[in-house]
């Protein structure tokens, strides 16, 4: 499995309620592609999100944005860095 | 334009024929043969290119060339007519001017045999008269010889691929099928699998006979010339044909004085149906009375009744059906046979189907076991195409064949019935033992009796006393009956003393009929048994005829004693075959054991290898002979028999679910009622479809944990059916739910999507498209509203999702169907839609269907200004091209989604095309090349492709990798880049795994078994070919995967068995 990364800006800002709309959308897709959500940043403008999922592969993530009708601007996988 | 009056013929013995006359040709067979390369070629030739071609050997070949272009002109030309041309120092023979069959086929397969239309494809098969210039030899000159043996080989298979696909097309109607089918077999005399569908055709055509003979003729050839043993599909499709009954040595079927010969031609005529009604053969459960049976003794007066019955129900408006009963062994059966031949005697015919009590979830089992044994002229084709699911036609698929609803099968069921009684009257249908009557049959039944009105159709049904259960759909049935005046019931009474000794006395004269009155107590089974008993030399007073069943059993033979619980077990007419296998003996010695028990009554042949016990209540008698454990392992054994022969267990829901639940095995049982329950489904049989679905689930508490999640999933997924909602129990979704959210716990991403799929399904049923929205990809926008369009993309997007992800093919079909039934009906064009469309046609290779979908999808998205998924369709666009081999217009294709997708900033997508759109290039370069090895231009675009290969990977997107190096190796394998092919194939493989994508591991193990058949490793290949990732027969691969393995499996054909040892175990392939 690999670590993936999906970076996404808002603007507007993105609402609580939006956040739970995405993630609505997005989880059957992730279910199904074996797709685990680790965690996400939202940052304190609430315009820059960065999710991490454990997954197969990159594309596998494209795939279950493209399903959920979520655009972003990059996916990439990497390697996890820690002190 | 007419046609040209000149006519030559290739694709048999060589003819030249003018105006339909045939010519006579040169003695000269360098001159017939200079004929056919003109004609077979169509192009120009150098005249000093024939002349090495033909007259190498001579001192001047110029003069030889010029002598037979003399003579040959003299045949082909005429009055206005030149075709053989000479133009500077060129010769060819001009097309134009005459009709060369050999163009006439090729024109008809343009493209490729799988696009022509069904006609094209007949009117080529007809074409051909025998091997191209059949006869034609020509020693000495080797170049020719190499040219004609190379077209002969390329127009055999040709040939075969014709006939093979008009068999495919053609399936639904056997009688047509089995003449390509003999023909393939006959044109390729190798191929197992052509024996083995002629074989299945011929039974179906109740020409059983001469299947078995073709069985017979494909073990020889392969132990003779192949030197291997039959496979096991080969030995599974012999045990299916069920052979004619013994009464009718030759297997004539109704009638049928014709034969099919080996090579596909029939001769004789096919019988009416008047004439084919009057020869059916009997059923085997109740043949015709003959000599050595007992008289029928007190029941002169009920056998005259049932006869006036008959006969009056003829004349009236309103429905009559016979019931007869009794207690068990008082004589129904016997009577019923009495009552069939009296009406074959009056001039009518007689169906009938047998009721076993372990078949009472088996759908129609009875109907279907009837209505097979028609001739074939009893079906128009809308009875027939309607009727398959029900007649369990092999190669039907049931899920889209046939009528919308119940009631429009049971109109077609009546219409057959109308149908022969108007060909021959009276008709006389018996269901015996209705008590066991399975839900189904009844309802048929009930409705052919409602709607049959004045056909000339009886219904003699008899049951036991005392068993029909009173809330039973037999039991309402026969209620009805009474009630609107349509039953005409006899209860049989035990016969008198001077009966019984009549009876006794007709088989043995010294018979003590007194005793045996007393101890029977008028019971004709009974009395029957003590006098055999007293024949043997066995004086004593059983106290019922159970005892005395037991005790003549007991003094049986112990090997054929010990024979009789397995026979008993496998519940119905048994084939010997499948009884061998079970008690693992030899066949000499059950063979022998069956002839003793014949000889002893306990036992009667119904044909040349099916045995049935005498009475029902023998069978009773010998199942109960062991304990309920050795019984119990009986069972079990007989599932395992019956699970590695039965292609398909949901064909016989009384096998394996049966045996498997009587045997304790658990899972299996589990799993075999599942698919015997979605199938009843297609055949609306709803309440056979909650049983089963009810007894599997009843099985889950034995089945461990890891099993148990996959097998409930598969069980209520029936109940998601919109047909079985009803019938659905509470708090099913909250079931599913915990299954869910089970199956993620476990990482088994397959069942998840099951599961959401069914959540999908019933929400939407439930009219909660709200939730179901949620349950799907689709969130709507804050001013979509909730309605059909949301619930057609809703549909469209999971089946998309599932597909796209290559898992839970039968729920993805299922969803896109609704969607676009459901878009049809509003008049909705989703690009959703669309999209599943075009990928479940991809899948099923229906590349044309598939090519107009996506581009729909492009087209609709820009309609409706949603380019959403315009990207990945036209991306799919250049892989349809390249599955059609059309390289080609995949590199038009490839430029034209490169462009789209960088003006979209889609740059996987852009990568992708581009590395497609390298490897279509490298293959139109082949193409045009002078063949191997790989020249400069295509080498240049297979890096061109590596190069956008490396960004993939930087871009970690294992599909589109695993994508391009399947394609790039199918192009190194035309290069015979054996090492490069491997290497791709090897990153598709690790790339698929990852993945856990069947289709793409499927096909990189064809690829992988493809190099090493190049390199002559057979090994090596067959272990690819039979590892897990090719062999699913729970999962129905796509066409590519399955052209894939095809192509590998002929390629092995060319190895010879020192290439191909046995190998030694282990199925993960090689690494």
């Amino acid at each position: 499995m690999a670590d993936v990364i999906l970076e996404r800006s808002f603007d507007p800002p993105l609402t609580d309620e939006r956040f739970s709309e995405i993630t609505g959308r997005l989880s059957p897709c992730l279910d199904r592609s074996g797709i685990q959500w680790i965690r996400s940043h939202l940052s304190g403008d609430r315009r820059r999100l960065i999710c991490q999922f454990q997954a197969s592969d990159a594309g596998s993530v494209r795939d279950a944005l493209r399903q959920a009708r979520l655009d972003f601007e990059r996916v990439w996988s990497g390697e996890l860095l820690e002190p | 334009m007419s046609s040209p009056q000149l006519g030559i013929r290739l694709l048999g013995p060589l003819e030249v024929l003018d105006g339909g006359e045939r010519l006579t040709l040169p003695p000269s067979r360098k001159a017939r043969a200079l004929l056919t390369y003109l004609a077979a070629t169509g192009r120009p030739h150098p005249r000093s290119s024939l002349c090495a071609l033909f007259w190498q050997d001579v001192n001047d070949p110029r003069a030889g060339l010029r002598w037979a272009l003399s003579k040959l002109r003299g045949v082909v030309d005429g009055e206005g007519r030149t075709p053989i041309v000479s133009a500077r120092n060129r010769l060819h023979f001009d097309t134009d001017q005459a009709e060369v069959d050999l163009h006439r086929v090729h024109a008809l397969v343009s493209r490729s045999p799988e696009e022509a239309s069904t006609e094209a494809l007949e009117r080529a098969a007809r074409s051909f008269r025998g091997e191209f210039v059949e006869g034609l030899e020509l020693s000495g000159c080797h170049q020719f010889e190499a040219w004609c043996m190379g077209e002969r080989e390329r127009l055999r298979k040709l040939r075969v691929s014709l006939h093979e696909i008009l068999v495919d097309r053609l399936r639904d109607e056997p009688g047509d099928a089995v003449s390509h089918a003999l023909t393939r077999v006959r044109l390729d005399p190798y191929a197992e699998e052509g024996y083995i569908i002629a074989m299945e055709l011929l039974a179906e055509i109740g020409r059983t006979q001469k299947g078995l003979e073709l069985y017979d003729r494909c073990r020889r050839t392969l132990s003779v010339e192949l030197g291997v043993p039959p496979s096991r599909e080969l030995e599974a499709a012999r045990r299916r044909m069920k052979p004619s009954p013994r009464t009718h040595p030759t297997d004539q079927r109704a009638g049928w004085t014709g034969t099919t010969g080996l090579d596909g031609t029939t001769e004789g005529e096919i019988p009416s149906l008047t004439q084919a009604l009057a020869n059916l053969p009997e059923p085997e459960h109740l043949p015709r009375p003959g000599p050595t049976d007992p008289p029928l003794v007190g029941r002169s007066a009920e056998l005259a009744r049932l006869v006036q019955a008959v006969e009056d129900g003829s004349s009236r408006d309103v429905h009559t059906a016979i019931l007869l009963t009794g207690e068990a062994g008082i004589g129904k059966t016997r009577l019923l046979r009495e009552l069939a031949q009296a009406v074959r005697s009056d001039g009518g015919w007689v169906l009938s189907g047998p009721v076993f009590e372990s078949e009472e979830v088996r759908p129609y089992g009875p109907w279907a076991d009837m209505l097979r044994h028609l001739p074939q002229t009893a079906f128009d084709r809308e009875v027939r195409h309607g009727l398959a699911g029900l007649l369990d036609v092999r190669g039907s698929d049931v899920r889209t064949a046939g009528p919308a609803e119940r009631t429009q099968l049971f109109d077609l069921a009546a219409r057959l019935l109308h149908r022969l009684t108007e060909a021959r009257a009276p008709g006389l249908v018996i269901l015996d033992d209705v008590q066991w009557l399975d839900p189904s049959s009844t309802a048929l039944l009930h409705y052919l009796t409602r709607t049959l009105g004045s056909t000339p159709v009886t219904f003699a049904l008899a049951a036991r006393d005392g068993e029909v259960p009173p809330g039973s759909t037999v039991a309402r049935l026969l209620r009805s009956l009474n009630r609107t005046g349509q039953l005409h019931r006899t209860d049989l009474g035990r016969l008198t003393a001077s009966e019984v000794r009549t009876l006794v006395h007709a088989v043995d004269p010294e018979a003590d009929a007194h005793s045996i009155f007393a101890t029977s107590e008028g019971n004709p089974f009974f009395a029957l048994a003590v006098a055999a008993s007293y024949r043997e030399g066995i004086h004593h007073t059983p106290a019922n005829l159970q005892e005395e069943l037991q005790h003549r059993l007991e003094r049986l033979d112990s090997g054929a004693r010990r024979l009789l619980p397995w026979a008993a077990a496998l519940g119905r007419a048994f084939d010997v075959p499948t009884l061998v296998d079970a008690v693992e003996r030899p066949a000499s010695q059950v063979l022998e054991a069956m002839a003793l028990l014949e000889h002893r009554g306990i036992l009667r042949a119904t044909g040349a290898d099916r045995y049935d016990f005498a009475h029902d209540l023998v069978r009773e008698a010998a199942y109960r002979q062991p304990s309920d454990p050795v019984r119990r392992q009986i069972h079990r054994r007989i599932a395992r028999v019956l699970d590695a022969v039965t292609p398909d267990k949901g064909r016989e829901p009384g096998g394996v679910a049966h045996h498997a639940e009587q045997g304790g095995l658990a899972t299996l049982a589990a799993g075999a009622y599942a698919e015997a329950a979605e199938r009843s489904l297609w055949v609306f049989a709803f309440d056979e479809a909650s049983i089963m679905v009810e007894r599997g689930l009843a099985q889950l508490n034995d089945v461990p944990d890891d099993e148990r999640i996959a097998l409930e999933m598969e069980l209520l997924r029936i109940y998601s059916f919109w047909s079985m909602r009803e019938r659905r129990p509470e708090g099913l979704e909250a079931r599913v739910a915990t299954l869910v959210d089970q199956a993620r716990a476990q990482g088994r991403t397959s069942l998840v999507a099951m599961g959401h799929a069914m959540q999908m399904e019933l929400q939407y049923q439930r009219g909660a498209f709200q939730e179901a929205k949620e349950s799907s990809l689709r969130y709507a926008d804050a001013g979509r509203q909730s309605g059909p369009e949301t619930a057609v993309r809703a549909l469209a997007e999971t089946a998309t999702c599932l597909l796209l992800l290559d898992q839970a093919p039968k729920d993805a079909r299922r969803l896109a169907m609704e969607a676009s039934k459901l878009a049809g009906q509003h008049s909705l064009k989703v690009d959703a839609v669309a999209l599943a469309r075009a990928l479940l046609d991809h899948h099923d290779g229906d590349l044309e269907g598939a090519s107009q979908a996506f581009q729909d999808v492009v087209q609709w998205g820009r309609e409706a200004n949603d380019r959403w998924w315009e990207c990945p369709a036209m991306t799919r666009l250049i892989m349809v091209e390249l599955d059609r081999g059309d390289p080609e217009r995949a590199v038009a294709r490839a430029r034209q989604a490169q462009w789209l997708a960088e003006r979209m900033d889609h740059m996987v997508e852009a990568t992708f095309a581009r590395a497609l759109g390298a490897v279509s290039t490298a293959w139109v370069r082949k193409e045009r090349g002078s063949g191997e090895p790989m020249e400069g231009g295509s080498a240049d675009s297979m890096e061109m492709a590596d190069r956008a290969l490396r960004e993939l990977r930087d871009l970690d997107s294992l599909w589109h990798i695993a994508q391009v190096q399947l394609y790039g190796a199918t192009v190194d394998l035309r290069h015979r880049r054996v090492g490069a092919a491997r290497a791709r194939a090897r990153e598709a493989l690790e790339a698929s795994r990852t993945l856990e994508r069947p289709n793409l591991l499927a096909i990189t193990q064809a690829l992988l078994a493809q190099c090493a058949i190049l390199e002559g490793d057979g090994m090596t290949a067959t272990a690819h070919l039979q590892t897990p990732d090719v062999i699913r027969p729970d999962h129905r691969l796509s066409h590519r995967a399955r052209e894939a393995l095809a192509q590998a499996e002929e390629l092995m054909r060319t190895l010879t068995p020192e290439d191909t040892p046995v190998p030694r175990g282990g199925n993960e392939g090689p690494t």
